[in-house]
């Protein structure tokens, strides 16, 4: 399968008060054509500023890539000019924000907004672009949609306005879709037709997807692929179903027993869920070798030896371990 | 948009009636009688009595008063004092082309100026750039306005002679030289304004710019002129425009004292001389103007507020 | 009180306490004579013996300037304290007690507004004389309502407060109340809006001495020196620069004092 997007090696420090600190060490992983690809971590795991790295979001005078490169297709979005990558913004690379409500401005009306990047990507007229807005806020299954076209986004309530968002990521039929912790702001009863329209709409413009969340859940639910993300580091990264069944990493384990099952229709209250203790280790403050070790339930002074490297596995994928082999972190987590 | 407006006017009238009620009592500031005053030195009874008669000041205040109110809701201020073929209303009429010219002069000054540095210190936030700006608009505001038109007076028209240190010709007489004479005194009053405009920009920017909805816009790979002059001017011109609004009545004061600088014979240039000789209608008639025009401005602020701010207005479509 | 390790804010006070210094021990300076002058040597640049030049009637401009100093800074003051007092009180009054007083406050203050300050000043001077005395009652009377907004504000802000009803229920009188509980509270953002507006109080007396309708000969403010030296631009243009550089300095330590107050509050 061809791959859509592939970060390489991407090194990003922000500035915190004078200094510049490391909040994304040494990422790499690729997202190929149609897959949806999760990229999980709690907040604070470098994962967001990964995310909108691609897309260079992120103010310079406060975050810059130190090294590696963003590949899309033969070019690498860190290093082209300001007016090449406004031109891929939106077009082939598309973004649903987190806060949907505050992601839309409240001052144009949605069918401003829509039109917009019709116009500006696809240089199409007026007419033809309110025609395209009304079919595509149909397909994400706002009702009376020609109507809703000259409206303003506080007349829509929180679920509407991620489907206007997810409305306007699909408007230029973009290869790649970054979904920025797409249900993280919306009730839990919403979240999920959230995510199964992003998955069908992201199938149906043969888009690729580049989830972001802190919910393994989140993951279950639509992710093809999975990067798990810790302390600006990738310490996992495994296909779908081996990941569920056996982890091979400790933090990507302490993740899936944190998750908060999703409420069947008829249950009334969630289960309990564990948590990890401690916090993350902030940027600068880092230990030696296992970022994660003085969290981990099977820390040993081998961890805090020296740097660990990301290792591939037996069966294809990654995990930043120097106990991978020893452990079994299935048996674990059915006994958590 | 219609009701909001009709509202605020009907809010406005007891307001303008509290207004015309003090205007009209600076007749009866002076100490002692009014038409003592008048009457000048070595004052005879016969010319006393006669000017009160002239005035009307042998009739019940109230009386006095609603004359006075009818007028105006009529358009007439009554006479100068000094008599004279023009009533108050032509002596404002006359001079108030003046004052408009300054006061759209002014404006775009502040404009032009106040708008790009505005928003230049606000995209470029904690540069160079931003503090030079925001230490011009702090020392912007503490300068007299008369201070910097003198010192413009003195740089442009009489060391370098390039535009007029007085006068004003009626745009339909000759317009280059109406334009001419209009630079200095718009530059020195609209620099006041310039300050206010690029800072209360730059304050509303850097916090909009901020926002959820302008990362959206970028990522839609909106040109970033078009993040800036659209999406994000809409929302940061709100504060400003507010602001901007409420100081017209700062500005008209400030306007007073350039037209006497420049020789312009605006409304401030009548004032005075209304002030010096005393003349109470022509004050009042002045005074009473210039609220008007206060009163207007705000009012056009506060619509061009429920404009630019969608979740402002009372009655949503749909 | 950290707010006086400002930098802006301690030079700003330097600046005007030396001001104020030289205003008030300016006769025991060695000063030439600041209302004497030699019409022989009118209009003069800066010299040793007149380091600012002389004016039109000769009179040394130093001198003038140092003397003036009294005079902008006294009814700027002056002016300023004057409203504060009335203003504070109309507006705590209103804000305490609240009902149809208070609308009734509010609703002048709103009309007030509407006047454009300079020429309300005007009209006033207008009709009640020119002079030092009448200037400080006319610039008074233009900041009375920004003092009685601070002040109401402040009090509604905190009216529904305990230690108000707590005070009431014990049978504390209203005068002793307003006394220990309300006044300390609106002290601060008071103090703010007075430390604002000396700017703003400064800048109209210049205004107005400017004009004419101020300050009056013999005595001299800087606004009625810059007045003066407009007269002569062509012939000595130096003369407005001591004047209008005086005002602009004062006004903009009076400003950093105010805002770094006020930021200081709102932290």
């Amino acid at each position: 399968m061809t791959e859509v997007l592939r970060v390489d090696r991407l090194h990003v420090d922000a500035r915190v008060g004078q200094k510049w600190l490391p909040v994304v060490t040494d990422v790499s992983f690729a997202v190929r054509a149609g897959e949806i690809m999760g990229l999980v971590g709690e907040s604070g795991s470098g994962k967001t500023v990964t995310c909108l790295s691609v897309l260079g979001l992120l103010p310079r005078t406060d975050v810059r890539v130190r090294t590696g490169a963003i590949w899309f297709h033969d070019r690498d979005l860190t290093a082209i000019s300001r007016r090449d990558l406004e031109d891929v913004r939106g077009r082939s690379i598309a973004m649903i924000p987190q806060e949907p409500s505050a992601s839309l401005n409240p001052a144009f009306t949605v069918g401003d907004q829509m039109t917009e990047i019709l116009r500006r990507h696809e240089k199409l007229g007026r007419a033809e672009a309110r025609r395209r807005a009304v079919r595509l806020l149909d397909e994400v299954g706002i009702p009376a949609a020609a109507s809703r076209l000259d409206d303003y986004p506080h007349h829509f309530s929180g679920g509407m306005c991620q489907r206007v968002l997810i409305a306007m990521a699909l408007a230029c039929n973009p290869e790649i879709i970054i979904a920025d912790e797409p249900t993280t702001a919306l009730d839990v009863t919403v979240q999920a037709q959230i995510l199964s329209l992003i998955r069908e709409k992201a199938a149906a413009h043969h888009a690729a997807v580049l989830l972001v969340t802190h919910d393994m859940g989140v993951v279950a639910e639509v992710c093809d692929r999975v990067v798990v993300m810790y302390a600006g580091q990738i310490v996992e990264s495994a296909d779908i179903v081996p990941i569920f069944h056996r982890p091979r990493h400790p933090y990507t384990e302490r993740l899936l027993a944190a998750t908060p099952r999703m409420l069947q229709h008829n249950e009334t209250d969630s289960p309990g869920f564990a948590y990890i203790p401690g916090s993350m280790p902030r940027p600068g403050t880092y230990a030696t070798g296992c970022r994660f070790g003085p969290r981990c339930a099977f820390h040993e002074e081998r961890c805090d030896a020296a740097e660990i490297p990301l290792r591939s596995l037996a069966e294809g994928n990654l995990a930043r371990c120097v106990r991978t082999d020893e452990l079994d972190l299935a048996e674990t987590r059915s006994r958590a | 948009m219609l009701q909001t407006l009709l509202s605020r006017l009907v809010r406005l009238v007891p307001t303008l009636i509290l207004v015309s009620v003090a205007t009209f009592s600076l007749t009866y500031l002076v100490p002692g009688d009014p038409a003592i005053t008048l009457a000048g030195d070595a004052p005879t009874p016969e010319r006393i009595a006669e000017i009160r008669a002239d005035l009307g000041l042998n009739r019940p205040v109230i009386t006095q008063y609603f004359d006075w109110v009818g007028g105006v809701v009529t358009g007439d201020f009554g006479h100068s004092i000094y008599g004279g073929a023009d009533t108050v209303t032509d002596l404002i009429v006359q001079k108030l082309p003046v004052d408009i010219s300054l006061a759209i002069g002014g404006l775009l000054v502040a404009l032009l100026a106040g708008v790009p540095l505005g928003i230049l210190a606000a995209v470029r936030r904690g540069s160079i750039a931003d503090r030079v700006v925001t230490a011009f608009t702090s020392v912007s505001v503490a300068l007299p306005s008369y201070w910097i038109a003198l010192l413009l007076v003195l740089l442009f028209a009489v060391n370098l002679r390039w535009l007029p240190a007085s006068g004003y010709t009626p745009p339909a007489e000759d317009p280059l030289a109406w334009a001419r004479g209009l630079v200095l005194p718009s530059i020195a009053i609209g620099l006041a304004m310039t300050a206010e405009i690029a800072r209360q920009l730059r304050t509303a920017l850097v916090d909009v710019l901020d926002q959820q909805y302008v990362r959206t816009a970028r990522a839609k790979g909106l040109r970033g002129w078009v993040v800036i002059g659209k999406h994000a001017m809409k929302n940061a011109a709100i504060t400003p425009l507010t602001i901007l609004g409420l100081q017209i009545a700062s500005i008209l004061g400030g306007a007073v004292i350039i037209e006497q600088i420049f020789g312009l014979p605006g409304l401030g240039q009548l004032a005075i001389e209304a002030v010096l000789q005393r003349d109470i209608p022509v004050i009042q008639g002045v005074v009473m103007t210039a609220v008007l025009v206060v009163v207007v401005c705000n009012l056009l602020v506060d619509l061009s507020y429920i404009w630019l701010n969608p979740r402002a207005r009372r009655y949503p479509p749909g | 009180m950290t707010i006086l390790r400002r930098p802006s804010v301690a030079i700003s006070l330097t600046v005007l306490g030396l001001l104020a210094l030289a205003a008030i021990l300016a006769p025991v300076l060695p000063l030439a004579d600041p209302l004497r002058g030699d019409l022989m040597r009118s209009l003069e640049g800066p010299s040793a013996q007149h380091l600012l030049g002389t004016d039109t009637l000769g009179r040394d401009v130093l001198s003038r300037m140092i003397y003036a100093t009294r005079v902008s800074l006294v009814v700027a003051a002056g002016a300023v304290l004057v409203a504060l007092l009335i203003g504070a009180v109309l507006g705590m009054l209103a804000g305490y007690f609240g009902g149809k007083f208070d609308s009734l406050i509010s609703f002048i203050t709103d009309a007030y507004l509407a006047f454009p300050p300079i020429l309300l000043a005007i009209a006033i001077l207008g009709a009640m004389g020119r002079g030092t005395v009448n200037t400080v009652g006319a610039i008074a009377f233009i900041f009375v309502p920004r003092f009685i907004r601070v002040a109401r504000g402040a009090v509604v802000a905190r009216r529904g407060e305990v230690y108000i009803d707590a005070a009431h229920v014990i049978g504390a009188s209203t005068p002793w109340i307003i006394r220990k509980h309300v006044v300390p509270n609106i002290a601060a953002p008071i103090i703010v809006q007075a430390a604002l507006a000396a700017g703003f109080a400064m800048l109209a007396e210049a205004s107005l001495s400017f004009l004419g309708l101020g300050v009056q000969a013999p005595a001299a403010s800087w606004g009625s020196m810059l007045g003066d030296a407009s007269q002569q631009i062509y012939r000595q243009p130096l003369l407005m620069i001591w004047p209008g550089l005086a005002i602009a300095v004062c006004v903009f330590c009076f400003n950093l004092i105010g805002e770094a107050m006020r930021d200081a509050m709102r932290a």
